[in-house]
């Protein structure tokens, strides 16, 4: 049985609600009323062709981007009226790892940990602890710009827990990762999760990813949820009882692509 | 699959074309950056119109002094051309690191199937392209004045015939020398060390013709004293070198030229020595080239010289396991506690202190700190000539104090455009961080004012005082120019943050590309009216103390409240809007 059917239904208080989320670029709506609540201590999978509007609503709730309309909570503070107090509670992993090249791995953590406010030890002991962790403890006084791909995403990783965020963002997190360093991101993922009461979103591609690690899942489709819950409460909802999330990913964005179509033939006529 | 043995000539042309094509096309660029060029062009013709007429009234005066005048132009011909040589290896040197192994497009290129005889070709054509065309602006004019004063028709076609080898030569030993460096020194660190060492060159390189003090022409004894020295050299600048080539082969198109049988062979020598360096370059492409990229690939090894500079300094990089932390009480290395310990704390201090480890880190940064010095001793050294205007009696010393704090708020902008105004933009791709943090936008302006501002102050006050001390001022007016030197680097430093967070080029790779942007215009000019109108509220007090009429002091007390004013508008309004310009901003 996957992760996600074993965890369907652990909820607790919510740790981040959209309601009514939407970002317009000119006419073109990129998310368009998205509502959503995530329990805390949850890991929820975040799915989406490709443009869907994935990657503009997780921007949306780090602050990156400013929504056109609607509501976002973090630990209940509304991000539009204390968006330092969210910001706080927030760690972010982008798509793509950009850092200081000439700081080495251990100078980038004291910045970010300075920048979130941290006392110097506490910064070193939790620097430490997730350097060890991600299999990086050799190469904190090396410069970055002699990290490879994987380990600025491991170091960056390291960035985003410093502070011990209680909702933790993560944008294709497993691009450029190893085995080793995947296994070892799942096995934080479950973790932080399980042991800390992390919430975790992780925008991602690779359902495997998923059915392992995930609690529930929601599917974004031009820019709407289309389908959002446990693993197992989707499949009932789209009659689909034991399919495999590849099969039933595939099955929910085609019918919304019919939907679509439809709607414009509809409103050509 | 595409077919190329038949038709091998034929595929290199295609891809010699394209991948010239890909690089040196006309871009389309958004309407900000089209007016910056054309700024850039309209300035640049300007110079190079002076330059042509500087050039001719300067030669004619040299062609016509009796007996050696032609022999004077042709030594002078001999010396522009050596220079032109020089400066074009240095920046050849420059590009060709850019070129061939620092370009973002050669990890495709490198994968891709193209010979090394084409990619070879492709990326010098581009290579002389982007280190000759500024030269060659601002060389072509004096050249063109030697042809109208001491030439004949036939004087054009002889510089057309030499200049394109002359061009050759220094880009194939400059990519030459660059791929033997890189593949000999420890790969990344090899392009920090060839940028340093060039910047210091073209340092030295400027600060010997500043010393030269050029504006000595202008007095009928300087030009006396030139003349002898330039005539005192009896041989020629070298026989071996392609400029001596090449300025025999012009010279010798000159009115009343004897006539030499060697130009025929010093033509010669121009156009193989350039195909010999060509084809030295090619072969040293084909040999050592594909391991020296790969070394630029091996990022681990930059470290290496740290560590031998910590263990030299007895100061070993810390061991795994320890995060070491700047501020009062870290055990971060000497000059960075020192910082941190007068730094307040907050996101103030965490930003001086990555600025600043960015600032030394980074090669062609601190170069430019080396250019910031060569700046400020070169402002100091030409302003012991006003003192002599002043003791002349040509210009009041009150007037030449007002010219000095004049002078100074202009270099502060300069600085200042050129350290501050990047700050935000240098940010870049960074930015997702910071504004993720929970910070406000208005404090990370804040930090980067608070980062730069000391350093700004430092500037401004050394260039008030000495320049002060220069002109025998006494202390009241040197406190009135220091004071005034405070406020210009407060006013003008926040006008370059602000106007860097609300006209920033994100995309820009090097700070130095960012001050040379459409906002670093807008800001230059902000800046230099927020100096002018502090150094404004100056002019009546120091009007007063020179002349001792400062017995009231409600002037002082207006002059210096309007400048107060002044200054806190320039800090607060470009901040503010800045900050309200990075609240909006959306990556």
């Amino acid at each position: 049985m996957s992760k996600v059917s074993e965890q369907a239904g652990k909820a607790g208080d919510c740790v981040l609600r959209l309601s009514g989320l939407r970002k317009v670029y000119g006419k073109f709506p990129a998310v368009d009323g998205v509502d959503l609540e995530m329990p805390r201590g949850q890991v929820y999978g975040f799915l989406g062709p490709n443009g869907a509007g994935k990657t503009t609503t997780l921007r949306m709730v780090t602050g990156l981007i400013q929504p056109s309309a609607g509501r976002i909570e973090v630990c209940g503070i509304d991000t539009a009226r204390d968006p330092l107090g969210a910001k706080q509670r927030i760690g972010f992993l982008g798509d793509r790892p950009f850092l200081y090249e000439k700081l080495t791995g251990h100078e980038f953590l004291r910045f970010v940990g300075g920048l979130w406010g941290m006392r110097s030890a506490a910064i070193a002991e939790r620097g430490q602890h997730w350097l060890e962790r991600f299999d990086l403890q050799g190469w904190g006084g090396e410069p970055l710009e002699s990290y490879s791909h994987g380990m600025r995403q491991r170091l960056l990783l390291c960035a985003a827990l410093l502070h011990d965020p209680q909702l933790l963002i993560m944008d294709e997190p497993m691009v450029g990762l190893d085995p080793r360093g995947a296994l070892r991101l799942k096995e934080v993922v479950r973790e932080l999760a399980d042991e800390h009461g992390v919430s975790v979103v992780l925008s991602t591609h690779t359902l495997d990813l998923v059915e392992q690690v995930c609690d529930g899942l929601a599917i974004i489709d031009r820019g709407k949820v289309v389908a959002s819950g446990p693993l197992v409460e989707v499949q009932r909802a789209h009659q689909a009882e034991g399919m495999r999330l590849e099969e039933l990913f595939l099955r929910i964005t085609e019918r919304a692509q019919r939907q679509a179509d439809e709607k414009v033939v509809a409103s050509d006529a | 699959m595409p077919e190329p043995v038949g038709h091998l000539a034929g595929q290199r042309a295609v891809w010699l074309k394209s991948l010239l094509w890909a690089k040196l096309r006309p871009e389309r660029r958004p309407l900000a950056q089209k007016l910056t060029r054309l700024v850039f062009i309209v300035f640049g013709l300007a110079i190079a119109t002076g330059i042509y007429f500087t050039a001719t009234w300067f030669l004619d005066l040299a062609y016509h002094v009796e007996v050696i005048g032609p022999l004077l132009c042709q030594r002078l011909l001999d010396m522009l051309l050596l220079v032109l040589l020089s400066v074009l290896l240095l920046s050849n040197i420059v590009t060709s690191l850019s070129s061939f192994f620092l370009a973002k497009d050669l990890e495709l290129l490198m994968a891709a199937p193209v010979p090394p005889r084409v990619l070879f070709g492709a990326r010098f054509a581009e290579q002389v392209v982007h280190s000759s065309w500024m030269v060659l602006a601002f060389g072509a004019p004096v050249l063109l004045a030697f042809a109208q004063v001491a030439g004949t028709p036939k004087s054009m076609l002889a510089i057309l015939v030499t200049i394109p080898p002359l061009l050759v030569i220094p880009a194939a030993l400059g990519a030459a020398l660059t791929m033997m460096l890189v593949s000999s020194l420890p790969a990344a660190r090899a392009r920090d060390l060839v940028v340093a060492l060039l910047f210091v060159g073209f340092i030295v390189l400027y600060l010997m013709l500043r010393l030269i003090e050029p504006e000595r022409f202008l007095n009928p004894e300087g030009f006396a004293s030139m003349v002898s020295f330039i005539a005192s050299f009896s041989s020629p600048t070298g026989s071996y070198l392609p400029s001596h080539w090449a300025a025999a082969v012009i010279a010798d198109t000159f009115r009343g030229a004897p006539g030499g049988r060697q130009v025929p062979l010093m033509l010669a020598a121009l156009w193989t020595g350039a195909g010999a360096c060509y084809a030295l370059a090619g072969l040293l492409f084909r040999g050592v080239y594909a391991r020296a990229y790969s070394r630029t690939q091996q990022g681990r090894k930059v470290a290496r010289l740290s560590r031998i500079w910590a263990r030299l300094r007895g100061r070993p990089l810390p061991a795994d396991g320890e995060i070491r932390t700047p501020g009062r009480h870290g055990a971060e290395s000497d000059w960075l506690r020192i910082v941190g310990a007068f730094a307040p704390r907050g996101a103030v201090r965490e930003f001086l202190i990555k600025d600043l480890k960015l600032l030394v880190r980074d090669a062609s940064q601190w170069s430019q700190l080396v250019l910031l010095a060569a700046l400020v001793f070169v402002y100091l050294y030409n302003f012991r000539h006003f003192r002599q205007l002043g003791d002349s009696g040509i210009v009041g010393p009150l007037a030449l104090f007002l010219v000095g704090l004049g002078l100074s708020g202009f270099v502060t902008t300069a600085v200042s455009v050129r350290f501050a105004y990047p700050l935000i933009s240098i940010e870049g791709r960074m930015l997702w961080l910071l504004i993720t943090a929970p910070i406000k936008p208005r404090q990370i302006l804040r930090a980067k004012w608070g980062s730069v501002l000391p350093a700004l102050v430092i500037v401004a006050e050394v260039m008030s005082l000495a320049s002060s001390w220069i002109l025998g001022q006494p202390p009241s007016m040197m406190i009135l120019g220091a004071t005034v030197a405070l406020l210009t680097a407060l006013g003008v430093s926040a006008v370059s943050i602000g106007v860097g967070a609300l006209m920033p080029e994100y995309r820009a790779e090097s700070a130095a590309k960012v001050a040379a942007s459409f906002g670093g215009l807008v800001c230059m000019s902000m800046a230099m009216v927020t100096a002018l109108a502090i150094v404004a509220w100056a002019v009546y007090p120091a009007y007063l103390l020179h002349y001792g009429k400062a017995t009231r002091a409600l002037p002082f007390v207006l002059a210096g409240g309007g400048a107060l004013l002044t200054t806190a508008l320039a800090v607060w309004l470009p901040l503010w809007l800045g900050g309200r310009a990075l609240d909006r901003f959306e990556l």
